[in-house]
């Protein structure tokens, strides 16, 4: 089965269940939780019913395309369900029959892993799901979210996509995996991974980093102060991914770490109390 | 007819770390709540399995059995009128009691009129119906999450509960209960008849609920294995089986704590041995219920072979760089709470070596606590965290430093758990008191309450584990200086302030963590004499209560003891100015005591050997009672009273340099 098989199989199956699929969100994050349609989603207090792949980008895994198992950019499908359906386990189960894994030949496992994003302010419980012994999704029930305690919880599965095309596929390296036919993974993203590690570990320019990462957070402010809650999170997800560079350049100190997190995390809490805050008003 | 009960909960899986304390509270709670109800049964049990918790009570009786109680009711003068009518209070009294019954009994406040509460048996079913939910979501779970509006330990989705074969109607979180269970995930639901055919049932469609009994089931396939990694599995599967699984023989080049780490880690497979205790290319995995072995295996295989792979490239890309090259790195990992980074912890840690000048080279020292903390940076340990200071070692025997400073570096972590060895020698005993007498005052002074349950950063086991090396050997310090000097180094690199009741707070964790572990192993009276307010190094305490020990059944030791309780009792009561002079002396026998006492102090401090100091203070014994005997303490004359006390009030502070043995309960 191909990459872009597994993706259709999984999206049609959660869209007869009544997702609806959406494109990728158009902007760097470092995970599928941060799109706006999961963020938002979760806060309001409407049904939130998503199905997209987004690809993350995590600068500090970037292997110079050599690394079979990590890399700078990966793809999630993410689902998003609120409130959670109450057989939600076996849907998720039954997903997988979908993509050619039938639970029962194989051992499958859900291992507590909680879940959290320190700059979103959100975190989660929820397990791992292991095939046998290999993580394939991240199965999470949102517990909080930009600060707020959420009433309502929805649950969020985040697929690894390129993990389950290695397994179904067996092959050994990422970079192995068949995206289509004829088209290789090494194809489509080798180049990309190599530029992009030599970008985030090694030349990207701390200074203007630092310098880019002060106008975003300003901008974000101020997108706050006239009461721009979408352009105000785009800002917090460019300080987000800018922090992230600056982290796999290996420039922050601890301390300073933790505040440039906080600082983020301020932001996309102003983010959700003005979106919860106009949700009342409606 | 009594029945059987059961109450199953099917949950999404439990935490399996969680499970161990959950078992406790949940089988402590089930019975109390039982009890409470009044609801007599043969016995009641707690089974869990990662996907249900199971409340089991054997032979239950149908109806609750309320005990009648007696009630005391107001005294017999007020309940009746002089001629013996039923007053208002003894009728509002019998309102109260739902009952016209009453009598009168004498107590030791006079003669009180009686009845005996009656409440009505409700039917044990209808209890459980009404009582059982709020029970069940009521207890202290400190594990606990919301879904949908609900909150539990995880999401409640079916309810099996079932009072021999009637259904018991229970509605938890959303959930009604009903008779159909869940299988094994890809397996068929199970329907229960009857409560007491349930664990056979289950059994039967491959699931064990006894948590010893799935234990077993693993145990059975191993030869040795850890203790944490079999538990973990247990409560990962409600039908282990184990299989095994091979990697590629080139891995064994790795050093085996990293093969270990990789197979344990997060897979919690079972490494196996060869007969010199080496790590062979196998292991054992184990999965939940009947699968597809070869599937299974392949992937695990696959798992562990990827694994295996990344420790090759992180031991690769370790070794670029020297332990010491990455000592400035350590700026970059914080160590606990507030307390700065590690590179701060290892300069306070620096400032403790003075101390030890004397017992071990200093340079030696200097240099072990520069590399102690060095392979936190490494990414091995990185990965796997577990391997900190066996890769230090592994790393510092590579790059050809000294062997001792090598080993060291692991050993100073010992010991961690009650059981675990004691660093073997001198040098790595006094890098582990350095490290966890920093850890013990960093993590007091972030003002952090360690209750029974509540210890975060393992305070307890830190301070254990330092007062157990220091009874392991003679280390010729005063914990006081040690103490002082770790507060002293916070102060300098961290700029914490102190105040005087910090120190005391130092004291008097460390003297109850060592009263605990001497508790262990000698008397509690025997604990009581040796303590005392001064920190004395532990070393010492344990010789002086061994001696203890031995002397007690002695006569001479006896009459110590009453001695020293006589001089307090004396001492106790009277109120004097102390000042000694020995021509104040005038009786033969406080002459005699006084001379004893001058002659044998000197030898007594002089001699090094505990069992021999307490015969030295045997020679008092005789003059002691003798004095008692003969001298009237408490005389008319002021001065002569004074200077007598004085003398005893001497000699018990002489006594009490070896113990308090007027506590030594004979």
């Amino acid at each position: 089965m191909y990459l872009e098989e597994i993706i259709s199989n999984l999206s049609n199956y959660w869209q007869r269940l009544g997702l609806t699929i959406l494109p990728a969100y158009d902007m760097e994050v470092g995970a599928g939780t941060m799109a706006p349609f999961t963020f938002f989603g979760v806060l309001s207090n409407k049904d939130a019913k998503f199905c997209y792949v987004q690809p993350s980008r995590r600068p500090t895994d970037g292997r110079y395309g050599e690394n079979p198992n990590r890399v700078f950019k990966h793809h999630q499908l993410q689902v998003i369900i609120k409130p959670s359906p109450v057989n939600i386990q076996d849907i998720y189960i039954e997903s997988l029959a979908s993509i050619g894994i039938d639970c029962k030949v194989h051992d499958i496992k859900f291992i507590e892993d909680n879940w959290e994003s320190p700059t979103l302010g959100a975190w989660g419980v929820g397990w791992e799901v292991w095939l046998d012994g290999m993580e394939i999704t991240q199965f999470t029930y949102f517990q909080q979210a930009g600060g707020i305690n959420l009433l309502t919880s929805a649950v969020e599965i985040t697929y690894g996509l390129e993990r389950i095309a290695m397994y179904i596929q067996n092959k050994d390296s990422v970079y192995d995996i068949e995206i289509g036919k004829n088209v290789s993974y090494s194809d489509l993203r080798q180049e990309e991974e190599i530029e992009y590690s030599i970008y985030s570990l090694e030349e990207a320019s701390i200074e203007r980093l630092i310098a880019l990462f002060e106008l975003y957070l300003s901008e974000g402010k101020f997108c706050i102060e006239k009461g721009l809650i979408f352009p105000a999170f785009d800002y917090a997800l460019k300080c987000s991914h800018t922090f992230n560079l600056l982290d796999s350049r290996g420039a922050l100190s601890v301390t300073e770490r933790a505040r440039f997190i906080g600082r983020i995390r301020e932001l996309s809490k102003s983010t959700a109390e003005l979106f919860k805050r106009k949700e009342a008003n409606e | 007819m009594s029945k059987d009960l059961l109450i199953e909960i099917g949950v999404e899986e439990l935490p399996s770390s969680y499970m161990d304390e959950l078992f406790e509270l949940l089988s402590s709670s089930f019975s109390s709540f039982l009890n409470e109800s009044y609801i007599r049964r043969d016995r009641d049990e707690v089974f869990l399995t990662p996907r249900r918790i199971i409340f089991m009570a054997r032979e239950v009786a149908d109806r609750q059995e309320i005990p009648e109680n007696e009630i005391k009711g107001p005294p017999k003068t007020v309940a009746l009128s002089e001629d013996g009518k039923p007053t208002q209070a003894l009728i509002k009294f019998l309102e109260r009691c739902n009952s016209e019954r009453w009598y009168i009994k004498s107590t030791p406040q006079g003669e009180y009129v009686f009845s005996s509460l009656k409440q009505k048996n409700l039917e044990t079913k209808e209890i459980i119906e009404r009582d059982f939910p709020h029970f069940l979501l009521s207890l202290p779970y400190s594990k606990k999450m919301i879904w949908e509006e609900f909150t539990f330990i995880r999401p409640i989705r079916w309810i099996v509960s079932l009072l021999g074969g009637e259904l018991i109607n229970l509605n938890i979180c959303g959930v009604k209960s009903g008779r159909t269970s869940k299988g094994l995930r890809g397996y068929p639901e199970i329907f229960i008849e009857n409560a007491s055919n349930y664990e056979a049932l289950m059994e039967k469609n491959r699931i064990i609920i006894s948590r010893s009994k799935r234990r077993e089931m693993i145990r059975e396939n191993l030869t040795h294995y850890k203790e944490s990694i079999l538990n973990e599995n247990v409560n990962r599967s409600e039908y282990p089986i184990c299989v095994n699984g091979k990697f590629s023989e080139e891995f064994l080049a790795l050093p085996n704590p990293i093969i270990s780490a990789v197979l344990a880690g997060s897979l919690k497979c079972f490494p196996l041995e060869d007969e010199n205790k080496n790590l062979r290319n196998e292991f054992i995995l184990v999965m939940d219920g009947p699968r597809d072995e070869e599937i299974v295996r392949k992937g695990y295989e696959k798992v562990v072979t990827a694994r295996l792979k990344d420790a090759v490239y992180f031991l690769k890309v370790d070794r670029k760089k020297e332990l010491s090259e990455r000592i400035s790195e350590l700026s970059n990992i914080v160590f606990i709470g507030n307390l700065g980074t590690i590179a701060q912890k290892v300069e306070r840690m620096k400032m403790l070596a003075p101390i030890f000048s004397g017992i071990v080279d200093n340079d030696k020292l200097t240099m072990a606590i520069e590399l102690s903390k060095a392979d936190l940076t490494t990414k091995v340990v990185y990965e796997f965290p577990e391997l900190q200071g066996i890769m230090g070692k592994i790393y510092a025997l590579n790059e050809g430093i000294d062997e001792d400073i090598a080993n060291s570096l692991y050993e100073h972590y010992l010991p961690v758990y009650e059981g675990d060895p004691i660093p073997k020698d001198d040098l790595s005993r006094i890098l582990s008191i350095i490290d966890k007498t920093d850890t013990f005052i960093g993590i007091l002074s972030e003002g952090i309450e360690v209750t029974g349950s509540y210890d975060p950063f393992g305070l307890r086991r830190t301070v254990s584990g330092l007062i157990r090396i220091f009874l392991s050997t003679y280390i010729p310090i005063k914990l006081n200086d040690l103490l002082n000097s770790s507060i002293k180094a916070y102060n300098k690199i961290n700029s914490l302030e102190f105040d005087e009741s910090f120190f005391k707070k130092v004291v008097s964790f460390l003297s109850q963590r060592l009263k605990n572990i001497l508790n262990t192993f000698l008397k509690y009276d025997t604990v009581n004499a040796i303590i005392n307010e001064d920190l004395e190094n532990p070393y010492i305490l344990k010789m002086k209560g061994e001696v203890i020990e031995k002397e007690r059944g002695d006569l001479s030791f006896k009459t110590l003891c009453e001695s020293h309780t006589r001089i307090n009792n004396i001492l106790k009561g009277a109120e004097f100015k102390e000042e000694f002079k020995e021509e104040l002396l005038k009786e033969k026998f406080e002459i005699d005591l006084y001379k004893t006492y001058s002659g044998i102090r000197d030898a007594y401090i002089q001699e090094k050997d505990f069992k021999e100091k307490i015969k030295i203070l045997y020679g008092l014994n005789e003059s002691i009672t003798a004095f008692f005997d003969n001298v009237l303490v408490i005389t008319q004359d002021l001065n002569i009273r004074n200077n007598r006390l004085s003398l005893l009030k001497q000699i018990k502070e002489f006594f009490c340099n070896f113990a308090d043995f007027s506590k030594i309960v004979i």
